[in-house]
């Protein structure tokens, strides 16, 4: 049997544009995305009346990006975190990205991992049952990232739901929405600019 | 097929099949996703209440039939004539300390006295993603005087797309208090033939009183639907219903959700029974298993008297309409209401069935329409 958010037909579309500093656009990807399980997994928390008691909770505010992708064994739904998220040095202390680092559920567990905001003017309904998420990484952001001294490109997205269950001390988000694509070596000439659309 | 609905009559699984989300699901999750964090910030409890999550879940059950039962039918209680009523009188008249077991009905309905009834609902709508309510189109088409003039019971109460639950004389008479049907004589005698009340209950029905209400159906809505005083029934207890009992179903036919607790984290939490209204349960944390499970218990009485209504081909799962409420003049929290609910609601899931849930067979020595036993839907949904 088909589970809810495959029933009820959950999808999403993924546009990301280079936006160079003279004004100029460039759409490097352009394709579908792969809902997770997480997501099935924060609306049952809902549904149950079992997780958070605000609707805020369940809302996606939050994205991260990743050097590592696709994730060994491809990407499918039942994946629960990036194959290699960047740290909140990795995102730059520059940029005008809020990082804010937090216990992430994965698979019964926690990982202490950064994501961005997605601020509440880019999260946008554009249809009855439609929902666009607008991330910017800015042009002083996921500059230069390095690791065991190689040059490390982006390569990976997702999208986290804030608190599912309501956690009081602090927000422990959940991946929902995952994607990945060609490598990208952001560098302070361009800002990337992920245009998300999810049809619930 | 999306979801799943089980009917259970005690142990027994009558039924299974997968159900269908509509586009109101999607719409709930796009407005869940897009509610203002600022609302938060605002120190007024009711602005504040409308981020409380279960605002945004399942609220509501709700049981319809095909739109011939409301307007086509002329056997089935809706049905209303000049003729129907005049042939009341003459009974009420001439037979009035008699009592029948089912629907009054020779030449008018079914011969139904005692045996089971097999109501006319016509075909039902087909299952359309697109719906907004169960069935179109659901008018009743019985007109008769109100206040010396004919009026059309629908121009007063239009149909909702589902059944209602007017037969309660609290529900009706309140319902009614101010429109041309609240006349409780009818040609100068109080409550004995049908009045304008009782008539305008009984064409919009559809869900009997509770056990310890059994006084209190107006005495000329039991005339005109079991044919009978309802106090001079003696099997009366085999039509009482579970929803009317509890006053867990508004006047619209929504039956309210009656826990929002959370199942698993609460020491010695127990689940509700499904007669006291519509109950959910699901798992948590490690033992999540992404299924949530909806229950609701239709009594007997309940099957036998909507019967009598056309029967249920649909079932549908309800949450609230947040926009609706709030332009309703209603402000969160939506406290639940019979006759004046606060809460609008919106079309979650349905599900149609192929054979009416109230579908009953004689055996002869007790026969249909007094032995309808107890049925319990269970909707589960898989959100892994």
């Amino acid at each position: 049997m088909k589970n809810f958010t495959e029933e009820l037909g959950i999808n999403g579309h993924l546009t990301i544009i280079k936006q160079y500093n003279d004004g100029q656009e460039e759409v490097v990807f352009d394709d579908h995305n792969i809902i997770v399980s997480g997501m099935g997994v924060g609306l049952s928390y809902m549904f149950t009346g079992s997780g958070s008691n605000s609707v805020l909770d369940y809302q996606i505010d939050r994205f991260q990006v990743g050097v590592s992708g696709p994730p060994t064994g491809g990407a499918t739904s039942a994946i629960y975190q990036l194959s290699g998220p960047c740290t909140e040095d990795e995102y730059g202390a520059g940029s005008n990205l809020f990082i804010a680092v937090k216990d992430q559920i994965t698979n019964n567990t926690y990982t202490t991992l950064a994501a961005a905001q997605i601020p509440a003017n880019k999260r946008t309904r554009i249809k009855d049952s439609s929902v666009r998420y607008t991330l910017v990484i800015d042009e002083e952001a996921c500059n230069g990232i390095q690791r065991g001294g190689n040059d490390m490109s982006i390569n990976e997205v997702g999208l986290l739901m804030k608190n599912p269950t309501g956690n009081i001390s602090a927000d422990r988000p959940l991946l929902v929405a995952y994607r990945t694509f060609s490598d990208i070596i952001k560098t302070s000439d361009f800002s990337l600019i992920f245009r998300w659309t999810l049809n619930f | 097929m999306r979801g799943e609905v089980e009917i259970w009559q005690g142990d027994s699984l009558l039924y299974t099949e997968p159900n269908m989300l509509v586009d109101g699901a999607g719409e709930l999750l796009a407005e869940i996703m897009t509610v203002s964090p600022s609302l938060s910030a605002v120190e007024d409890h009711a602005t504040s209440s409308i981020l409380d999550s279960s605002n945004y879940t399942i609220q509501a059950i709700s049981f319809g039939t095909g739109s011939d039962a409301f307007n086509k039918s002329t056997r089935n209680a809706q049905y209303l004539n000049a003729g129907k009523i005049e042939y009341l009188v003459d009974k009420f008249e001439t037979l009035a300390a008699g009592y029948r077991t089912g629907p009054v009905t020779t030449g008018i309905q079914n011969e139904v006295d005692g045996s089971s009834y097999i109501p006319d609902a016509g075909l039902p709508e087909w299952p359309n993603p697109t719906s907004r309510v169960l069935e179109h189109n659901t008018s009743v088409a019985a007109t008769f005087a109100g206040s010396g003039v004919d009026v059309a019971v629908s121009s007063v109460f239009p149909g909702n797309g589902q059944h209602v639950n007017f037969l309660p004389s609290s529900i009706g008479s309140g319902m009614m208090e101010a429109s041309v049907f609240s006349s409780t004589e009818y040609d100068g005698s109080t409550q004995y033939y049908p009045s304008s009340l009782g008539l305008a209950q009984s064409v919009l029905g559809a869900f009997p009183i509770g056990s310890s209400t059994g006084g209190d159906m107006d005495r000329a809505t039991s005339r005109v639907m079991l044919g009978e005083d309802f106090t001079q029934r003696d099997v009366g207890n085999k039509t009482y219903g579970f929803f009317n009992e509890v006053s867990s179903m508004d006047v619209s036919g929504f039956v309210n959700m009656v826990m929002s607790g959370s199942p698993g984290t609460t020491t010695g939490y127990a689940m509700s029974s499904g007669a006291s209204g519509l109950c959910v349960s699901g798992g948590i944390d490690a033992t999540n298993s992404g299924t949530v499970e909806y229950s609701v218990m239709l009594a007997g009485g309940d099957l036998a008297t909507v019967n009598l209504y056309g029967g249920i081909y649909h079932l549908g799962l309800w949450t609230i309409d947040m926009k609706e409420s709030l332009l309703n003049g209603n402000t969160p929290p939506f406290a639940f209401s019979v006759l004046n609910n606060p809460r609008k609601y919106k079309l979650f899931a349905r599900k149609g069935l192929s054979k009416n849930l109230c579908y009953i067979n004689d055996d002869g020595a007790t026969p249909g329409f007094d032995n309808h036993t107890d049925l319990t839907i269970k909707w589960r949904l898989h959100f892994l």
